[in-house]
């Protein structure tokens, strides 16, 4: 039984077979949403009302060759939601000093998940979130867009915008020799 | 090769690894959730009927559509306020001063002398300006902008001119009080209305600036009588001037200042040699009827000022026993109203051409004691009437069509005066 004949089921009811979709994408939207949300509990929100909401109006999908674009776009807005609905900036994020993590190049410091992971923090979450579904979720820019509901214009603005902070925040000359200690509280 | 190259290529493999995507543990929450949920019937949901881009906004787009709607609503206001500005620095539309113009309110003295205006399409009323304190209004002009009107106000300590904005509004008195206040007129600028009155003793032409600054009196050795303003700011009026025991009357012309006073034509003894006089609206000739028994009893005359040329409107189908009164020109200058006194004892309003020719009779045909007074509308399309025997007041067509008159249901005891406004 491939996909679309799954989803046809569903469609139709059968909660069996929305389980076998769900399972498909559950874990990649589980970690996009902590991704978007950084939060654990949020994100399983998001998830959990998404996926709910995909059940509950999968008989309104017309196409279900659309339906993991479909089910992707009810968790990201999901993930907005809570967003929306925690204020717009719900996270607090502690900035930890760090003592001159001196590093030798580039791929060394952006390797370290918590470099990362603050990177990330640092950013609004909208523009985070179209940050995680260009570069996790591999959709493009367009795609992007209008899964946000945001012009095309507005996300590559806010995808060019994230990476110049990301960049700010991990604080990396390509000129420079190395030894470039990061910037406090900083930011984007 | 810079650094945000860098992060931009990692980035898929650093999320993925900080992501650590796994099935969650809440997963078997979901499909608990969803066992316990209905579907939605596919025909409830319009998504089943459009598009999903169409019928899902996004939460982001529902977010910020406020903000939206805000910067669209201040960019409207900010829109009209604009437009409102630029409309209010702009001088309001105004019809020339002379000629044609779109037909405005009729203003006229209720019963307590206050001032009030009507729609004449809808006879839709309103009080203009209440004058109890002031006096009682007896007369009142809209300006030829149809912006103002003039008011005459007659009180125990004499008569004076109010003027107003033409809803009422900014209302002041203008100095001086007059005796024997018969005529009224504005200045083609609208800036002075002139009148007559006595000044010590005699008629005389005085100039009311209508911002409220002292008035002048013309120095002019003649008795004024039916004047106008014409478009160059002159004046135009029929004179009466005392030489030795006798009189003189005549057409005289006089700059606003009272100077280069000047006979239109040569002045005569016969009183009734100038009567009604008015001019065109082109102010390039006159317009009067003459009087004389029994040769000319009641005809219309056509006085060319530039050149002093006088000829007899020829009424086609005339008798010789009619007579011709009252006349006036039309606002395009084409053609003249007048009173048509027939021999059976009655009068109708009629319309000629100016260069003669046939005759329009329209209206009721009424008595001869009482003829009606009556001009044309602004837009020339219509004319009213008032005729004191019938105390009726009318809007006739002067074409003749009688299906197209209208009796106009209106507290006048006198011909209201009809604004004109910009076409």
């Amino acid at each position: 039984m491939d996909q679309r004949e799954r989803v046809e089921l569903a469609r139709r009811g059968d909660h069996d077979a929305f389980a076998l979709l769900a399972g498909t994408f559950v874990a990649r939207l589980d970690a996009a949403a902590r991704l978007i949300l950084r939060d654990p509990e949020l994100a399983r929100d998001a998830v959990q009302e998404g996926f709910i909401r995909a059940w509950r109006n999968l008989p309104a999908l017309r196409d279900p060759d659309r339906f993991e674009a479909w089910l992707r776009r009810l968790v990201v807005r999901s993930c907005i939601d809570m967003l929306r609905r925690r204020g717009r900036r719900p996270i607090e994020i502690e900035l930890t000093p760090i003592d001159s993590p001196t590093v030798a190049d580039i791929s060394s410091v952006i390797a370290d998940r918590e470099l990362l992971d603050q990177a990330l923090r640092r950013l609004d979450p909208e523009w985070r979130a179209v940050v995680v579904l260009h570069f996790y979720l591999g959709m493009p820019l367009p795609a992007v867009a209008a899964t946000l509901g945001i012009p095309i214009g507005t996300a590559k603005s806010r995808l060019h915008r994230s990476l110049s902070a990301m960049r700010l925040t991990i604080d990396v000359d390509p000129g420079d020799s190395g030894s470039t200690p990061l910037r406090q509280g900083q930011y984007a | 090769m810079t650094a945000f190259d860098r992060i931009e290529r990692r980035l898929p493999d650093l999320l993925e690894d900080l992501a650590s995507a796994h099935v969650p543990d809440y997963f078997d929450d979901i499909l608990q959730a969803t066992t316990v949920t209905d579907q939605r019937p596919a025909w409830s949901s319009i998504e089943r009927w459009l598009p999903v881009d169409l019928t899902m906004p996004s939460p982001i787009g529902r977010a910020r559509l406020l903000p939206r709607l805000a910067f669209l609503l201040l960019l409207g206001l900010l829109v009209v306020a604009s437009v409102l500005l630029y409309a209010g620095s702009q001088p309001p539309r105004i019809p020339a001063p002379f000629g044609p113009a779109t037909n405005g309110s009729l203003y006229f003295n209720d019963a307590n002398g206050n001032v009030m205006a009507v729609d004449p399409k809808t006879l839709e009323s309103r009080n203009v300006l209440a004058l109890p304190s002031r006096g009682r209004g007896d007369g009142v002009l809209p300006s030829r902008d149809g912006l103002h009107i003039a008011v005459l106000v007659k009180s125990v300590d004499g008569e004076q001119v109010i003027v107003a904005d033409r809803d009422g509004m900014n209302s002041h008195t203008l100095p001086g009080t007059y005796i024997n206040f018969s005529e009224i007129d504005w200045s083609p600028d609208n800036t002075q209305v002139a009148i007559i009155s006595s000044v010590t003793g005699v008629a005389a032409i005085s100039i009311l600036p209508a911002d409220g600054s002292a008035a002048t009196s013309l120095s002019i050795p003649l008795k004024p009588q039916n004047f106008w303003y014409m478009p160059n700011g002159s004046f135009v009026f029929t004179g009466t001037k005392t030489v030795g025991g006798g009189r003189t009357y005549g057409l005289y012309a006089v700059n606003a200042d009272g100077t280069d006073l000047r006979p239109i034509l040569p002045p005569t003894l016969a009183e009734l040699d100038w009567l009604a006089m008015s001019p065109s609206p082109d102010g390039r000739s006159l317009l009067y009827f003459r009087w004389r028994d029994p040769s000319e009893k009641g005809r219309l005359h056509l006085v060319d000022i530039a050149t002093g040329s006088d000829t007899t409107v020829q009424v086609a189908g005339a008798q010789a026993s009619d007579a011709f009164e009252g006349a006036s020109f039309s606002p395009d200058g084409r053609s003249i109203l007048f009173n048509w006194f027939s021999a059976s004892g009655t009068v109708r309003l009629a319309e000629v051409p100016v260069g003669g020719g046939t005759a329009v009779q329209f209206g009721p045909a009424v008595h001869f004691d009482v003829s009606p007074n009556a001009f044309f509308s602004p837009d020339g399309r219509s004319v009213i009437a008032w005729y004191p025997s019938l105390k009726e007041l009318w809007l006739l067509d002067p074409l003749g069509n009688s299906g197209a008159d209208r009796k106009l249901a209106l507290p006048v005891t006198d011909i209201p005066a009809w604004q004109r406004v910009a076409p």
